[in-house]
C-alpha cells in the first residue's frame, strides 16, 4: 500500500489518499473503510442521453465519484473489493444521492474520508504501508479424499482450492479401484498446486496429512513432475516440507503452523504468531482458569481493575456497523494500552482468528494478571 | 355426540401440533438477536437473580431486543408476567412446557430453550413429561399428584420395540399383562388433551410396531405429512387393547442393557426433550414412493421369520494399540477356521519374507493394500466373514495407529461386540496403555459407540513363556479401567493367546498354558457372545461406509451395516442427503447373494437408477416414506474425556465423527454442565469445559449431514468429537435444531 496524501485534523477528521499494490492491501483497505465513510475514486458510469428527437444514447464515461459507503464487499479468493452507496458529491453526470458501485482496484488511487479516524485504522495504514517483508507461504492439508490448498499471507489465509473425491475403501475384489481413485485425487491436488501456487512468491509449501498420505503424495508429485517434466515443481523441490496434521479439514492448518519446522520458516507471518498466542490463552484457561477471561463484560470488568496483561481480539470487531459498539472496543483497547497491557489484533482470515471470532460471546479474550 | 366431540378435540390437538411447528420456526429466526442481547441482560442483572433465561427471552421479545428496556421491564414488576404469580420453587423448573395447548397465553409464550422456565408450568394444565435429570427431585417434592415422574424401570419405547421383535420372531406365547404406558396414564388425567399428549411419548417406531401386530402391515404409518406425533396417537387409539397386551411385557434383560448403556455414557436420554421434539418435520419424499408394496412387505417379513432359525449375525471389531497383533491374530484365526486356503497362505509367507517382514504373513490376510503391507501397518478397516458354531461373524479389523483413529471409528460404529488385543510383552502393554497409546482411547471409543461386550485378548503370551503372573497383572490393570469406561465386568472376558503361533485361537496345545488356563479359546469365546438387539420394526436405515464400482453388483455397490428395518431385492430406497431414489438390484451378505437382509446385517447392496456421484460414504439409505432428517446444527449431550489437550470453550473448532462421516464443526454454545451420574444441571452457561465432564452444548456443522436423534436411532445419534488428532468427547444428539426439509 502507498500512502500518497494524509490530511487529518487534530480532532480526527480528515482524509487520506491510498493506492493498493497487492491483494494483501485490499484486505487492509477492507478494514480501513467502514460504513459511513466517504470514498472517492475514478469509476465508469453509464450515462443516458436523450436527444431532441427522443432517441436514447448510452455513453460510458469515466468520472471521479465520491460515495458514502453503505456496503463493502470483499472476496479474497477473487481479489476484488466493491463499495456501494449514494453519491456524496454531485457532478455533471451523476446526481447527488444516486447509487453507485465503486471497484477498488490495484494500482489505482482512492481517497478515504472519515469523520473520525481512530487509532486502529491509523495503525492499519501504518502496517499496510510498511515495505513488505512478505513471507508468503502455501500449505496443503490433506487426508485421503479431502484436501485444502491454502495460501498464507501476512494477514490472510485464503483457501484457494478444496479437493474432494470419493475413494473406495479397501476390499477384496476392488483393490485397483482404490489405487486408481487415489491417483486421480493426487492428480487433482497437483493440478491445484500448479494453478494456484506462484513459486516466485511462495517461499515454502507445507504438505500436511495424517498417516502416510503426505509421503505418498510427495512421492507421486516428484515422480509425475519428472515424468511430465513439470519445471515449476522440479525446480522448487526444496520448498516442499512435510508436516503432520490430524485431518484434511481447514482448521487442521493450526496444527501445521504449530509445527516447529514450519513455524521457523513462517516466523514473520502473522498467522504463526496468532496460533501461539491463542495457544497460550487456552493453556492459561486450562491451568489457571481464574486468570483467563473471554466475553466483553468479563474482560471489561478485568480492565476496570487494571488487570489485563494481554488482550486478544479480532479485527472483525472494528468493522461493526454500530458506531457505539465500535467505540466501546476502541476505548477498551486504549484503556488496556494505557494500563501497560499488550493488545494483539487477530486477523479474522486466519483459522485462529476464526476460532476467536466463533467464541461467540463478544470475541474478546484476555490474559489477566492475578491482581483482581 | 360426546364421542364426536372427543374425536374433534383429538384432531384439533393434532392441528395445534402443526401450528407449533411454525412457532418453532419463528423462534429460530429470533435466536440470533436474542443471543446477542441476552448476555448483556444477564450481566446487568448479576448473579442471584430470580429470573430464568426464559424470562429474559420473554422480556427481550416484549421490548424488541433492547437489553436495557428488557431489564427495566423485568424489574418493573411481575404483574404483567403471568409466570411470576407463582413462587420460585426449585422443583418447579422441572416441568418443561411440552404441553401443546397453553390456554393462558398461547401466542406470546416464551420459546422453550435449554432450560425449562421456572414457575411457568405450575399454572398450566399438568404437564407430564419431564427430563430425567430432574425426576429425582420430583420424587422428593411432589407438588402435584397428577405429575407422574418418569420411571426408569419402565422399558423405553426402544426396548419395547426390540423386546417385541424378539417375541415376534420367536413366536413365543407371552402371558398378557395389562396396562400399556399410554393407557395407564389416561385415566389419571381424564382430559382428552392430556391423553393425546401422553400417548405421544411412544416414538413412531413403537406405534408402527403395535400397529403391525394388530393390523395389516400396510396400514402402519400415517401419511408422512402429518407430524409423527399423530401416528402414535392414532395407532394407540385404535389398537389400544391389542397393543397394551403385548407392549407391557417388559423384557428385563433389555431394560438392563439400556440402563447399562446410559450409565456407561453417564448421559441421560432426555425423554422429555424427545417428546417435545416430535414436531420435527417429516419430509415427504417423491410423492407416493414406497420402499415396497404392502404385499411384498408381508412376503419379506414371512421370509425373515422363516430364516430366523439360522445363526445369529454379529459384527465384531478388533481394536487395540498399534502392533498389538490385531491383524495377525485375526488372520491366523481365519486361517485356522479354514477361510484362507493354504496355497494363498504360503504365498503370503514367501512374499512377506522376501521384504523382510516374515512375521507379518498372517496380517497380510487382512492388510491387502500395497501401502499397508510394505509399512506393516493397517490403515483402513478390513472386513471379513467367518462362522462359528452358533454365530456368523462380520469381522472388522480396525487400524491401531493413532492417525487412523477416524477409520477405527468408522469400523467400530458398525460393531456389536469387540475384541481388544493387548500385547503382553513387558513394556509393550504399558506403552499401549499409557496416555500416548491407543488401548485406552479405543476402548473408550468402542464403548461410546455402543459396544457392550468385550473380549480382551492378551496377545504374545508365548514371548512371556505363558507366564500366568503377567496375565494376571494385565487383567488387574485393565479390569478397573474397563469398568470405569463403562463395561460391565460381567461382559468382559480375558483370553490369553498368541496370534503368531496360533495358540488358544481355536485350540490349546501348549502345556504351559493348559496347566493354568481352562477357559474357552478365542473362537469359543466369540461363539458365546450374546446376540444384539435389532431395530427390525423401524423404518429402514443404512449408513453407507463405502461406495465402489462392482460389475457383479450391477454397477454401483455400496457397503454398510443395516441399522434398522429390512430390505429386499427390488426395493426402492432414498439416498440422503442428495434425496435421490434408487432401486436395489442385488444384495450380498457374507460374500454370497441373498434376496433380503435385515437390521444388523453387514451387506453390500447393488444399486440401480442412480449416478455414482450421487452416493457417497456417509450417506444414509432410508425408506422413502420415512426419510432420515438432515441437519446442520443440533443440541447434544457430550461427555469429555480425560487428558483434554485444551479446555472446550464456545467457539471451539472440532471434527464430528458420526457413523461414516467426518465433518468440521464448531461448538457454538455451552448450555450447562451436568452431573455425570444424575444428569442434573450443575452449572448453567459455563465458560469452559474441563476433563471428564458431562455437558449440554450446541454444535453447528460446516454443512448439513444426515443424523438421527439418539432416542430414535441410537447408532445414528451417536457421535465422537476429535480435535488435533485426539478424541476429546463422545456425545449423543438430543435434538436437531434446524432439521431442513430437502
Amino acid at each position: 500500500m502507498k500512502l500518497l496524501k494524509r490530511f487529518i485534523d487534530k480532532d480526527g477528521h480528515g482524509h487520506v489518499v491510498l493506492r493498493a499494490e497487492e491483494t494483501e492491501d485490499l484486505w487492509h483497505a477492507y478494514h480501513i473503510i467502514a460504513i459511513g465513510d466517504t470514498v472517492t475514486a475514478s469509476s465508469i458510469r453509464k450515462i443516458q442521453k436523450e436527444s431532441a428527437t427522443g432517441s436514447i444514447d448510452t455513453d460510458r464515461v469515466k468520472v471521479s465519484v465520491s460515495i458514502t459507503v453503505a456496503k463493502v464487499d470483499f472476496d479474497p479468493a477473487s481479489e476484488t473489493m466493491r463499495l456501494s452507496g449514494p453519491v456524496a458529491v454531485e457532478n455533471k453526470f451523476i446526481k447527488m444521492g444516486a447509487f453507485h458501485t465503486l471497484d477498488v482496484e490495484l494500482n489505482k488511487n482512492f481517497t478515504v474520508e472519515k469523520a473520525e479516524w481512530d487509532p486502529i485504522a491509523l495503525d492499519r495504514i501504518a502496517t499496510a504501508c510498511e515495505p513488505a517483508h512478505h513471507a508468503d507461504a502455501a500449505a496443503i492439508v490433506m487426508s485421503e479424499g479431502l484436501a485444502h490448498l491454502c495460501l498464507l499471507t501476512q494477514g490472510m489465509t485464503i483457501v484457494k482450492s478444496k479437493i474432494e473425491t470419493a475413494i473406495p475403501r479397501k476390499r477384496k475384489s476392488a483393490i485397483s479401484g482404490h489405487e486408481k481413485a487415489l491417483h486421480r485425487f493426487f492428480d487433482a491436488v497437483m493440478q491445484a498446486i500448479l494453478r494456484h501456487v506462484d513459486f516466485t512468491v511462495v517461499k515454502v509449501l507445507a504438505i500436511a496429512s495424517p498417516g502416510f498420505t503426505k509421503d505418498q503424495f510427495l512421492a507421486y508429485l516428484t515422480a509425475e513432475a519428472l515424468r511430465q517434466d513439470i519445471r515449476p515443481i522440479i525446480e522448487n523441490k526444496g520448498k516442499f516440507i512435510l508436516a503432520h496434521s490430524s485431518s484434511g479439514h481447514k482448521h487442521a492448518l493450526q496444527e501445521v503452523l504449530r509445527d516447529p519446522t514450519v513455524a521457523a520458516k513462517l516466523e514473520d507471518t502473522q498467522a504463526a504468531g496468532e496460533v501461539r498466542a491463542l495457544g497460550e490463552f487456552y493453556q492459561m484457561l486450562k491451568v489457571e482458569p481464574d486468570r483467563a477471561f473471554y466475553g466483553f463484560n468479563h474482560v471489561k470488568l478485568a480492565q476496570e481493575r487494571q488487570a489485563v496483561q494481554t488482550l486478544l481480539l479480532t479485527d472483525e470487531l472494528f468493522r461493526a456497523a454500530d458506531i457505539a459498539r465500535r467505540k466501546q472496543y476502541l476505548e477498551l483497547v486504549q484503556a488496556v494500552k494505557d494500563g501497560g497491557g499488550e493488545v494483539r489484533l487477530f486477523s479474522s482470515m486466519h483459522p485462529s482468528g476464526e476460532q476467536l471470532q466463533k467464541a461467540r460471546i463478544r470475541r474478546i479474550l484476555s490474559n489477566v494478571e492475578g491482581r483482581a | 355426540m360426546s364421542r364426536h366431540r372427543n374425536l374433534r378435540n383429538l384432531e384439533h390437538e393434532d392441528y395445534s401440533d402443526d401450528y407449533d411447528e411454525d412457532e418453532e420456526d419463528y423462534e429460530e429466526d429470533d435466536y440470533n438477536k436474542i443471543d446477542q442481547t441476552i448476555d448483556e441482560v444477564w450481566d446487568t442483572l448479576g448473579d442471584g437473580t430470580p429470573f430464568t433465561e426464559d424470562d429474559l427471552v420473554y422480556a427481550l421479545r416484549q421490548t424488541k431486543y433492547d437489553p436495557a428496556a428488557a431489564v427495566a421491564w423485568l424489574l418493573e414488576g411481575t404483574n404483567h408476567h403471568p409466570h411470576h404469580t407463582t413462587t420460585y420453587a426449585p422443583s418447579s423448573s422441572l416441568y418443561s412446557t411440552t404441553s401443546k395447548s397453553k390456554p393462558s397465553h398461547p401466542s406470546k409464550l416464551p420459546p422453550r430453550r435449554d432450560i425449562s422456565p421456572s414457575s411457568l408450568a405450575i399454572g398450566l394444565s399438568t404437564p407430564i413429561i419431564k427430563s430425567p435429570y430432574t425426576s429425582k427431585i420430583t420424587n422428593t417434592t411432589p407438588q402435584n399428584p397428577d405429575i407422574v415422574p418418569f420411571d426408569f424401570m419402565e422399558p423405553s419405547p426402544d426396548d419395547q420395540v426390540s423386546s417385541k421383535q424378539k417375541q415376534a420372531f420367536k413366536r413365543d406365547s407371552i402371558p398378557a399383562k395389562p396396562a400399556a404406558k399410554g393407557k395407564k396414564e389416561a385415566p389419571l388425567q381424564g382430559d382428552i388433551n392430556i391423553v393425546a399428549m401422553s400417548i405421544q411419548r411412544p416414538k413412531p417406531g413403537k406405534a408402527k410396531a403395535s400397529a403391525k401386530l394388530s393390523a395389516k402391515p400396510g396400514a402402519k404409518s400415517a401419511p408422512s405429512k402429518s407430524a409423527p406425533g399423530k401416528a402414535p396417537a392414532k395407532a394407540a387409539g385404535s389398537t389400544a387393547s391389542s397393543s397394551s397386551s403385548s407392549t407391557s411385557s417388559s423384557s428385563t434383560t433389555t431394560v438392563n442393557k439400556l440402563e447399562d448403556d446410559i450409565d456407561a455414557m453417564h448421559l441421560g436420554v432426555s425423554e422429555g426433550s424427545s417428546v417435545s421434539r416430535e414436531e420435527e418435520p417429516v419430509k415427504t419424499a417423491p410423492k407416493g414412493m414406497k420402499q415396497h408394496s404392502a404385499a411384498r412387505k408381508k412376503e419379506i417379513e414371512e421370509k425373515i421369520h422363516g430364516a430366523v432359525s439360522g445363526k445369529e449375525r454379529l459384527s465384531l471389531v478388533v481394536i487395540g494399540h498399534v502392533d498389538a497383533g490385531k491383524s495377525t491374530t485375526m488372520g491366523h484365526l481365519l486361517y485356522d477356521l479354514g477361510y484362507v486356503d493354504p496355497k494363498t497362505m504360503r504365498k503370503y509367507e514367501h512374499e512377506s519374507q522376501r521384504i523382510g517382514k516374515g512375521s507379518f504373513s498372517y496380517a497380510w490376510v487382512l492388510d491387502e493394500h500395497e501401502e499397508e503391507r510394505s509399512r506393516g501397518v493397517t490403515i483402513d478397516v478390513g472386513v471379513n466373514y467367518f462362522e462359528t458354531e452358533h454365530r456368523r461373524i462380520t469381522l472388522l479389523d480396525a487400524p491401531g495407529h493413532r492417525d487412523f483413529v477416524p477409520n477405527m471409528i468408522s469400523g467400530a460404529t458398525q460393531a456389536d461386540v469387540a475384541v481388544l488385543v493387548v500385547g503382553a510383552v513387558s513394556g509393550e502393554f504399558e506403552a499401549g496403555f499409557g496416555s500416548e497409546g491407543q488401548t485406552k482411547e479405543h476402548a473408550l471409543l468402542a464403548r461410546s459407540l455402543g459396544v457392550q461386550q468385550l473380549i480382551v485378548a492378551v496377545n504374545k503370551m508365548d514371548v512371556t513363556g505363558w507366564n500366568k503372573d503377567r496375565f494376571d497383572e494385565i487383567v488387574g490393570v485393565l479390569t478397573p479401567f474397563l469398568k470405569q469406561v463403562g463395561f460391565s465386568p460381567a461382559s468382559v472376558w480375558y483370553v490369553p493367546i498368541s496370534g503368531l503361533t496360533g495358540e488358544n485361537l481355536v485350540k490349546v496345545t501348549d502345556a504351559r498354558l493348559s496347566s493354568w488356563y481352562d477357559g474357552p479359546t478365542l473362537a469359543g469365546r466369540i461363539d458365546a457372545f450374546e446376540p444384539a438387539e435389532r431395530l427390525l420394526a423401524k423404518p429402514f436405515r443404512m449408513a453407507v461406509s463405502d461406495v465402489f464400482r462392482g460389475l457383479q453388483m450391477g454397477g454401483i455397490g455400496v457397503a454398510g451395516k443395516i441399522e434398522a428395518g429390512f430390505v429386499a431385492v427390488g426395493d426402492k430406497l432414498l439416498i440422503e442427503p442428495v434425496n435421490e431414489v434408487c432401486t436395489v438390484k442385488s444384495i450380498r451378505a457374507d460374500s454370497e447373494q441373498v434376496e433380503f437382509a435385515k437390521a444388523g446385517d453387514n451387506v453390500d447392496l447393488g444399486l440401480g437408477d442412480v449416478e455414482v456421484t450421487h452416493v457417497n460414504p456417509g450417506d444414509i439409505l432410508c425408506d422413502p416414506h420415512r426419510p432420515c432428517p438432515i441437519a446442520r446444527s443440533f443440541r447434544a449431550q457430550i461427555i469429555t474425556f480425560a487428558q483434554l489437550p485444551l479446555p472446550i470453550t464456545a467457539g471451539h473448532q472440532i471434527i464430528v465423527y458420526t457413523h461414516h462421516l467426518s465433518e468440521a464443526a464448531t461448538i457454538t454454545k455451552l448450555h450447562s454442565i451436568l452431573d455425570r451420574t444424575t444428569g442434573e444441571v450443575k452449572k448453567k452457561r459455563p465458560r469452559a469445559l474441563g476433563e471428564n465432564m458431562a455437558a449440554q452444548v450446541d454444535i453447528v456443522l460446516q454443512r448439513p449431514i444426515c443424523v438421527e436423534r439418539y432416542s430414535n436411532y441410537k447408532q445414528l445419534g451417536r457421535f465422537m468429537v476429535r480435535d488435533q488428532g485426539r478424541s476429546i468427547a463422545a456425545g449423543i444428539i438430543e435434538k436437531l435444531t434446524d432439521p431442513s426439509s430437502a
